[in-house]
């Protein structure tokens, strides 16, 4: 529990900076809405552009003069930044100590590696679902103008799970990257590659059905917004791969890390 | 000038590492454009039966042609900015913070150099690595173009004025990077700050190209940069560049004095 307190407070302060350029992120985003709010004449050039393009922008199936229409929009950037965030997160909180040389004072504690371990990993998930809640409230100060009714509650929360269950997936590659990597600089490298490079792959995946398999290499692509429009939920065979993505990514990391040759 | 060879040694594998990146995301996007060519045409017909005051308001009076070779080249510029943006931030915060973290502060500043000089012969390595990292951007936009355009024609005249405003472009991380550096008392992970800058500014302007307005633009130097407007007009947006030379000459400033005053942390 110490170290799970000691984790939270010490990632405090990029939590901070991070819930304030999504809070700051979400309010600007509704700030073109008001253009297309309700207005038929944009829906009608909307219905009638050509798929393809659409689909480039992430933007096929949506109708951005409803609320969940562009909500589906803003939610490809949700996922992007906060899977930045939980990558990211993931990486630090294991690589640091080898890092900043604080390990040998933390792996000297009467307290076995794999309990540091929960504790991290906990602190992680807090952190992320905390993260989530923030974009939950900017998206709700947002939205709230425009009287959402309950189908636009229930895709912003069907959104905000998606989210989460992305930093889910980025976390756990986080942590495994940073729990095999020799180096801390060697770990971080392989995350930015790992974000950049899903991130490329799900651009690609949309320009043709060619690659169509492409995208279950891509976290991105897991929660299309659109598609959880479409079928009012989320696709089964994603939920599966998530949740063996993160148990084997897991099981990774509680495996490699008590073995692990700490450089101190 | 030792620092500087010094200096310039410790980047040669990240550089290297970079431009494989580069090369490898420019040639993997073009492979897909003699297919995405022939979709497209079929798009542009569609778009065409639209009156141009329409699509000014929707925001798509900028509208790119994906079928012509620049067009679809625009799309991949994009990625290559955001590789060569997150890089630059990476070495703008990298190079200034790199002796305090590593512990290697008080080596280097008890020798008989002054700070100044220190400074500027590290910054001036880094400048060349990204100024080799902007020739790699050229070299290799023209033999992917040349290896799948498909046998089409395309003008030369903006893709060269496009590239010309890499370095500008590099420049603005590089100086965000190198602020962050002088405004904190201790960094300890560049990658963060050099990721979240680097896609964050990407995201603020690909959030824009959706949904139209110029407010958000202009915190965005993937606005002020533009590869759609600047293939397409053949010119540069002179009144957004000028917010990123600003900037960059601001950030240099600031840079510079802040960082010989700045109190080292040594071990």
């Amino acid at each position: 529990m110490n170290i799970f307190i000691r984790e939270m407070r010490d990632h405090r302060k990029g939590f901070i900076i991070w819930s304030v350029v999504i809070l700051v992120f979400m309010v600007m985003a509704f700030v073109e809405f008001e253009a297309y709010y309700d207005n038929p004449e944009m829906a009608e050039i909307l219905d009638n552009m050509p798929r393809g393009m659409l689909e480039a922008f992430g933007m096929y199936g949506a109708n951005l003069t409803t609320i969940n229409g562009y909500m589906s929009i803003v939610a490809l950037y949700l996922y992007i930044m906060l899977g930045i965030f939980a990558v990211l997160l993931g990486n630090n909180i294991i690589g640091k100590e080898e890092r900043d040389k604080t390990g040998e004072f933390l792996m000297s504690m009467p307290i076995k590696r794999y309990r540091i371990l929960i504790s991290k990993v906990a602190a992680a998930v807090a952190n992320c679902f905390f993260l989530t809640l923030v974009a939950g409230a900017g998206i709700a100060i947002s939205v709230n103008r425009y009287n959402p009714d309950w189908e636009n509650v229930k895709y912003i929360l069907q959104l905000l799970l998606a989210t989460f269950l992305i930093q889910m997936i980025f976390l756990s590659l986080g942590l495994l990257i940073a729990a095999s990597a020799k180096a801390f600089k060697k770990s971080s490298a392989i995350s930015v590659t790992l974000v950049i490079v899903t991130y490329i792959i799900s651009v690609i995946q949309s320009l043709s059905d060619s690659v169509e398999f492409l995208k279950y290499f891509t976290p991105f692509k897991y929660y299309q917004a659109s598609e959880i429009l479409k079928n009012d939920g989320f696709q089964g065979i994603y939920l599966v791969l998530t949740l063996l993505i993160v148990f084997l990514a897991l099981f990774g990391v509680f495996f490699v890390y008590p073995r692990r040759d700490m450089k101190l | 000038m030792n620092i500087y060879k010094f200096e310039f040694k410790t980047y040669w594998k990240s550089f290297t590492l970079w431009s494989l990146g580069i090369i490898a995301l420019q040639i993997i996007m073009m492979i897909f454009y003699p297919t995405m060519a022939r979709d497209a045409q079929m798009m542009d017909l569609i778009m065409e039966n639209y009156p141009e005051e329409l699509l000014q308001a929707m925001g798509l009076g900028e509208h790119v042609s994906l079928a012509t070779v620049l067009g679809y080249y625009t799309f991949v510029f994009v990625f290559v900015q955001l590789l060569i943006g997150v890089q630059s931030a990476y070495y703008g915060c990298h190079f200034l913070s790199i002796e305090e973290r590593e512990h290697t502060a008080d080596f280097l500043f008890a020798k008989p150099v002054t700070r100044r000089r220190i400074l500027i012969e590290k910054y001036l390595a880094a400048f060349t690595i990204l100024l080799l990292t902007s020739l790699v951007v050229t070299a290799s936009t023209f033999i992917s173009i040349e290896l799948f355009s498909d046998g089409r024609e395309y003008e030369i005249g903006p893709l060269i004025l496009l590239l010309f405003t890499v370095p500008i472009f590099q420049l603005f991380f590089f100086s965000i990077g190198m602020l962050v550096t002088v405004g904190t008392k201790r960094i300890r992970s560049v990658i963060s700050y050099a990721l979240g800058f680097g896609f964050g500014l990407y995201v603020l302007n690909a959030f824009r190209s959706i949904v139209g307005g110029e407010f958000l633009g202009f915190f965005t130097p993937y606005y002020h940069f533009e590869p759609s407007y600047i293939l397409m007009e053949g010119s540069i947006p002179v009144g957004r560049a000028i917010i990123s030379i600003s900037m960059i000459l601001l950030a240099h400033g600031i840079t510079y004095f802040a960082y010989l005053k700045r109190n080292i942390r040594a071990q």
